[in-house]
């Protein structure tokens, strides 16, 4: 029976084909691991319900094909590009966009 | 001019802010304009009396101790989450001497289980210098303060299972404005006039 | 939360900036100054709370917000930035509070602060003499205007409401306004006009 369990969740894992393998953590940049380390200190420091719903959102997120992961990190990009008073206006936006779905 | 387009410009004139053209024009339409004068005289007594109404509010002692207990609470609390905290100030005594036990407590321990010396920093003195202008700076902007020291070299175990998550983070916690970017962009907001700025404001009745 | 927004530029305060006493203050405040922030409170207190209690039209829950305004001044000390007069950041919190309390469930009970009352005469303290006035009726007028636009301001929709409050009785610039309530210039400018318009319907006999 266990035996069978670790064939299906072996199966499942391999079904997803989408799901992006995780780097290691020597391969990552010093750039990105300090990155990496300062958000996981953040991370650390939110309540357990956010947390979990951030690992949910990263399963979301390695589950999609790769042109929408890229879709949305240019999409950040240019949300960090706005200025202050852009991206208040954009909250603004945003805020009445879900007001209206 | 119409008596729309001179309203719009009252406040403005009556604060000496319209240029001369525009103040030109609306002197030849009051001029005409008996309603649009008594207007003016109306706007001009309504902006005096916002202006002169007071700015402050007394604060009573009990507002104003209640506040300092609350920050002191706070620096107490960034105090245990980051032990090189420069908030040694903040602490009345007793409570900076159980946080500074419960810190060495805790060194001892991991000494004990480890070791090795690994005491936090000793805290900042009150006077610390200012930081420089460009350390402040650097600092993220909306970000709390985390400890700065260098990425370990041997990461915890959820930081080493999954990178990429906290690579990503700030993409995970902004996942449905990323998702639906150009339709929140192109949305229109009530209060915003649909003309540009210095023109018409859209009608409201 | 993570680090999500752009490093801010490195370079030194503005020459302006350095010059500032409030942003002297802040900077001793995130250098870790207890004194700094006392000074901060006592300084700036008083116009906060008046502005919260005009805003959220509740006295016990002005002082309550008020508090929650300094607390995030402590909190969010590094977030400052010496570019930005440090008043404009300040009523930027006070105005997001407020207008988070505004939208709260419970606050559509909220007892509004300027109720019209036969008997209330306690707005603003005790009657003083209006200095401009040339005779005790001209200085009742100005008071019973006064009243009547403090009653007026509170029925106004929450951003025409602040957008007024900031402009014309806290007096910043409409870019300063507009970093506040997270809108552009266009959109304060709007918010005014229909603001004064309201009040001068409402204010027709008295003005």
């Amino acid at each position: 029976m266990r035996g069978a369990a670790a064939i299906a969740v072996l199966l499942l894992a391999l079904a997803a084909p989408e799901a992006r393998a995780q780097r290691p953590w020597q391969s990552l940049t010093p750039e990105e691991q300090r990155r990496a380390w300062e958000n996981y200190q953040r991370y650390q420091q939110l309540p357990e319900q956010r947390q979990r719903m951030l690992d949910r959102r990263y399963q979301q997120f390695r589950s999609m094909p790769p042109q929408e992961r890229d879709r949305l990190r240019q999409n950040y990009d240019q949300y960090r590009g706005l200025d202050p008073n852009q991206r208040r206006e954009f909250v603004e936006k945003y805020q009445r966009w879900k007001g209206r779905k | 001019m119409r008596c729309q387009r001179a309203q719009q410009w009252m406040a403005a004139a009556v604060d000496g802010e319209l240029s001369p053209r525009r103040r030109r024009a609306l002197d030849g339409h009051l001029a005409s304009c008996a309603a649009c004068h008594g207007e003016l005289a109306a706007t001009e007594r309504m902006l005096t009396a916002l202006e002169a109404l007071s700015m402050e509010a007394p604060v009573s002692a009990s507002l104003e101790q209640a506040t300092l207990r609350r920050v002191r609470l706070a620096a107490a609390d960034e105090a245990e989450r980051v032990p090189a905290s420069r908030w040694r100030a903040w602490l009345p005594l007793p409570v900076f001497a159980l946080a500074t036990a419960a810190v060495l407590a805790l060194a001892v321990g991991i000494v004990q289980r480890t070791g090795e010396v690994s005491l936090p920093a000793a805290p900042a003195s009150r006077r610390a210098p200012k930081p420089t202008a460009e350390a402040a700076a650097a600092r993220p902007k909306f970000a709390p303060p985390v400890a700065t020291a260098p990425p370990p070299s041997e990461p915890p175990a959820r930081l080493a299972e999954a990178p990429d998550l906290f690579m990503d983070l700030p993409i995970l916690r902004n996942m449905d404005k990323l998702r639906h970017f150009e339709a929140i962009r192109t949305t229109t907001l009530d209060d915003e006039p649909a003309t540009p700025d210095g023109q018409e404001p859209p009608s409201n009745g | 939360m993570p680090a999500d927004e752009p490093a801010a530029a490195a370079g030194a305060v503005p020459a302006g900036a350095a010059a500032d006493p409030d942003v002297a203050l802040m900077l001793r405040l995130q250098a870790g100054d207890e004194g700094a922030f006392q000074e901060l409170f006592q300084k700036f207190s008083p116009r906060v709370l008046q502005y919260t209690r005009r805003l959220v039209g509740s006295e016990a829950r002005a002082e309550e917000v008020t508090q929650d305004v300094f607390v995030q001044v402590f909190r969010f000390r590094q977030r400052y930035r010496p570019e930005s007069r440090f008043s404009t950041w300040l009523y930027t919190i006070a105005t997001n509070l407020c207008l988070n309390e505004l939208r709260r469930p419970e606050r559509h009970l909220r007892v509004d602060l300027w109720q019209r009352r036969e008997d209330d005469d306690r707005r603003e303290g005790p009657q003083l003499p209006d200095p401009q006035a040339t005779t005790p009726e001209e200085g009742a007028s100005t008071r019973e205007l006064a009243r009547q636009l403090e009653t007026a301001i509170g029925e106004l929709p929450p951003k025409q409401r602040a957008a007024l409050l900031l402009s014309r009785v806290d007096g910043l610039a409409y870019r300063d306004v507009a970093n506040a309530l997270g809108c552009t210039e266009g959109a304060v400018k709007a918010l005014l006009f229909r603001a004064t318009q309201s009040l001068k319907k409402t204010l027709r006999d008295f003005l």
